[in-house]
This record gives C-alpha cells, structure tokens and sequence, in this order.
C-alpha cells in the first residue's frame, strides 16, 4: 500500500485541488514530518488507502496495519464522543473540519490527535477523498489541561484559602470574644481587690481614729482611691483602652478637696475631654492625686479665701493642666509649701514613667503647678 | 441594708454609712439572708453586690425586693455589665472600686430620690441611674 516515491509536497491544499496528481503528491507525504492519512470516501466504511512514515512514528501502526481500516480504529474508551460525532458530520456534510480529539497508539497509550480533515473532491464535484493529517498535539493540549488543572487547582486552594480564612475568623472572633472576656474578668478582679485594698485602709484609719498615722493612711487612701478612680473608667465595654483625663479630674480632684480640707476651698476645674491611653492613665492620676493634695495641705486652715483651681488645655495633642492653689491672704511659707507638702520621690518617678513636665511657681500666696503631658500619652 | 459577702467591703461600707448619718438594719451574704432581713426591717435601700456567697444571686434579690415591700435596690458591683437591662427593677448602680465620697454623693441623692422624690441634688457621677427611675426623677422636657 505505501507508495514512495521522491517528491515533496509544500502545502496539502495544492494536493485537494489537485486530485489528478494524486499518485504524484503521495511520494512527498512519505518523507514529511507531518503524519497524514487518506481514506477512500467512496468505499464502504471510508477505509485508509495511505499513511505516511510519520504516522507511524506517532501512533506505532505500519501502512500496511492502518491500510483498510476506519480511522475510528484510533479511538479509546477516552475520546469524546461529541467531537466524534462533530467529525462524523463533517464527513458526511463533505465540510473540512479541525478538532483535537483523544486518539491511541498501537501500546494504547493516548496521545491528543489535533486533527485537520478535508474532503478531496472528485470530477463529479463529491468527495472522492479524505485527506487528514493530524498532529500531536500532546504539548498544546497538555498545556490546556495543565491550565485547567492550574486553574483547578487555583480554585481548590481559594475555597480552601477562603474555609481557612473564615475557620480563623471564627477563630479570632472567638479569641476576640474570649479575650474580652478575660479582660472583663481581669478588670472585674482588679476592681474587687482595689475596692478590698480601699477597705482595708478605711478600716483601719476609722480604727486608729485621730492617732497620728491616720494622716499618712490618710494619703495612701487618696493614692488607693485615685487608682479606685482611674480603675472604675477603665476597659468599660464602651471605652476599651482610654481614659478621659477630664472625667478623673472631675471625679477625684473633689474627693481629694472634701477630705483635705474644711469645706471652705473653693474649687474651680475647666477641662474639656482629653483622652490618653490606658498606659499612662495610672502614673498621671496619681501625679495629680499627689500635686492636688500637696497644694492643699499646703494651705493653712481656717482662712478664708482659699482657692484651687484646675485648667485644662489642649494644644494638638499635647495636654496641658495648670494646678493654682491660692492659701487667701496667709502670709506665705518660706519653707516652700510644694517642696514641705510634696512627696518628690513619687511625683518624680511618676513624672518619668509617663514622660511628663512639671514646673511649678510659687508668688506670694499662690502656688502654680503645670503639668505638660506629651502627645504619646493621648 | 447591706448586701455584701466580702465582710471587708461591708464593714468599711457599713462604717461609711453610719459617718454619713444613715442607719444600717442589718449585713447579708445571701439571698436568703437579704430577703428575711428585708421582711424584717423594712429599710429604705439595699445596697446590693451581684456576686455574693450562694452565687450570682444579686439579681434575684432585686427582682424580689424591686415588686415585694418597701425596699429599694441599688447594686455595687465590679462588673455593671452583667446587670440586666431594666436593672432588675433596681433604681441604680454605684460601680465598684467606689470612694466614700462617691458613695456620701450616691447616698445623698438616693435619700432625697427614695424619701422625697424626685431628688433635688445633681446626680453625682459615682451613681448610674436604671433607664425606668431617670425618665422619672428626670423626665425629658417637653
């Protein structure tokens, strides 16, 4: 059935139209790369009357094994039956056709068979042939899967990256839920023992009544109570992590007044709200715990005309809060009634805990103390 | 009254109270000890702590004392967030960690709000009124 001869042909397309010198063209197949088939149109079950060499190099049957056989013979139990069948009715329709479909080798192995198909006509105008030549199109197909199989694989892994992600929101939501709740119960313990601690000192200075410890327990109450003041304001549900200066200040300064002095202080506080952070809420509430109660005791008792008065100001973020305790007309005390009232040590660590300023002035009868609070604190 | 199982808390409390002119009838640590001091006394206010030592019964207490009697309820707690919304029919909350001079301020004003209502003095910062006795100690104008 092979019929070699010498000759190369170009293009195929020259070989449909010329079906006289189709004897002639044949001898150029044999020596092309391109495997090709031509089949009888005319004969029953349009059998293989030529393969080339290449055709046997791709799918390991002879000439003489492919010779009088359907081309259906490459097909497996793999082939696409729709591409058959669209193969079909081409042939049928006598229409040229290109499909890749899923062909085997003589070892069964598959190959991706990309298929060009043409009738070849006879003088009477009815395919006379059919000229086929196909090529592996293992690479362009493999490629096809290999993107399909990437684009499969891509979706797997963002179903599997979206579970993941919505397993760890559970995750964190729960963690988010379960570290509000450890801070709630943390916050409730802190606020339980201060109240235990508050208790315990009130208790005992109502023990020792007018000895002369009670003024120094006394002290330790209003830096207890200060805590009490900033601890009460802290990680409620409604402000996790800030506290308002301006509402302690509001708080705590007047509970300091009532308990150092006879009533007759007159206290002012201008504030607005100033927010910090809860870091620095404890080192500045008791700083002003200290600086308010030593600008009281500082006072002389029983004169009238005694002030304090406490302004808040906002630059930017930088807190500015100026303390002036005025002791009315008494005469001043030379000792330096900040420096004799003040416990330094404490406001100073305090001071450099929160990376605050403080400068204070005495004239006269009046002492001004100003507490610069860094925008870091805010 | 006072509701209270820590005896620390309700010693200072109870000392807190006598100093600002009140009188305590009587200290409970439970439920059972709260409502029969309460039928007994008849006082005008518990203090009430959430937590106390036969559980979490606070609560409870409120709910009793708030539709039986004469006795109003204002919780002390750590842990306001666990009151429910109507506050058990209490008329408030003083949060712990309290100062006496938040608790004198409280106390002041529930005197003027239980005996002569509606109080007179600014409500202090230290006492958080239940939505039910702020509408009416202070209702909305118009």
């Amino acid at each position: 059935m092979s019929m070699r001869q010498s000759g190369r042909m170009h293009a195929h397309q020259g070989f449909v139209r010329a079906f006289p010198a189709l004897e002639a063209m044949i001898g150029g197949f044999d020596s092309t790369d391109m495997p090709v088939v031509i089949a009888d149109a005319r004969a029953p079950g349009l059998p293989i009357i030529y393969t080339n060499e290449a055709f046997t190099t791709l799918t390991g049957y002879t000439a003489e094994e492919a010779a009088g056989r359907n081309c259906r013979f490459l097909q497996g139990a793999g082939t696409d039956p729709l591409t058959v069948t669209r193969i079909r009715d081409a042939i049928f329709a006598g229409r040229p056709i290109a499909a890749d479909i899923l062909n085997y080798r003589k070892d069964g192995s598959p190959f991706w068979n990309a298929l060009s198909l043409a009738p070849v006509n006879g003088e009477d105008g009815r395919p006379r042939f059919y000229f086929s030549c196909q090529l592996d199109a293992g690479g362009r197909r493999l490629d096809l899967n290999r993107l399909e199989q990437d684009a499969n694989a891509m979706q797997g892994e963002i179903a599997a990256k979206a579970q993941a992600l919505e397993i760890s929101a559970v995750a964190m939501n729960q963690a988010i839920n379960e570290k509000a709740l450890l801070i709630d119960e943390l916050q409730h313990r802190v606020r339980n023992n201060l109240q235990m601690i508050s208790a315990m000192i009130g208790i005992q200075i109502h023990t020792l009544a007018d000895a002369p410890e009670t003024s120094a327990l006394a002290r330790l109450h209003h830096r207890v109570n200060a805590l009490c003041a900033v601890h009460r304001r802290l990680h409620q549900p409604s402000s996790p992590a800030t506290f308002d200066l301006a509402e302690f200040l509001s708080d705590h300064v007047p509970d300091v007044v009532s308990a150092y002095s006879d009533g007759l202080v007159a206290l002012s506080i201008t504030s607005e709200p100033a927010v910090l952070n809860s870091a620095s809420a404890t080192p500045l509430a008791l700083i002003f715990n200290e600086t308010v109660t030593a600008l009281l005791r500082a006072m002389p008792t029983g004169l009238a005309g005694r002030k304090l008065s406490v302004e808040l100001s906002k630059s930017g973020t930088a807190i500015s809060v100026t303390l002036t305790g005025n002791s009315g007309g008494a005469p001043t005390d030379d000792g330096g009634s900040w420096l004799k009232y003040a416990d330094h040590t404490l406001i100073e660590a305090l001071v450099r805990q929160a990376k605050a300023a403080i400068v204070w002035a005495k004239i006269e009868n009046v002492i001004v103390v100003e507490i610069h609070i860094p925008a870091e604190a805010t | 009254m006072i509701v209270e199982d820590e005896a620390i808390l309700s010693l200072d409390l109870e000392q807190m109270l006598i100093d600002s002119g009140h009188a305590v009838v009587g200290i409970a640590a439970t439920q059972k000890q709260a409502l029969l001091l309460a039928e007994t006394h008849h006082p005008d206010l518990a203090l009430v702590d959430l937590q106390l030592s036969d559980g979490p019964t606070g609560i409870a207490i409120a709910r009793h004392l708030a539709t039986h009697g004469r006795t109003n309820v204002v919780f002390m707690t750590a842990n306001s967030a666990m009151l429910p919304e109507d506050f058990a029919g209490a008329i408030g909350v003083i949060s712990k960690p309290y100062v006496t001079s938040g608790v004198n301020a409280a106390m002041a004003f529930l005197q003027e709000g239980v005996l002569r209502p509606p109080p007179v003095l600014k409500k202090p910062a230290s006492l958080e009124l239940s939505k039910f006795y702020s509408g009416r100690w202070f209702p909305p104008a118009g």
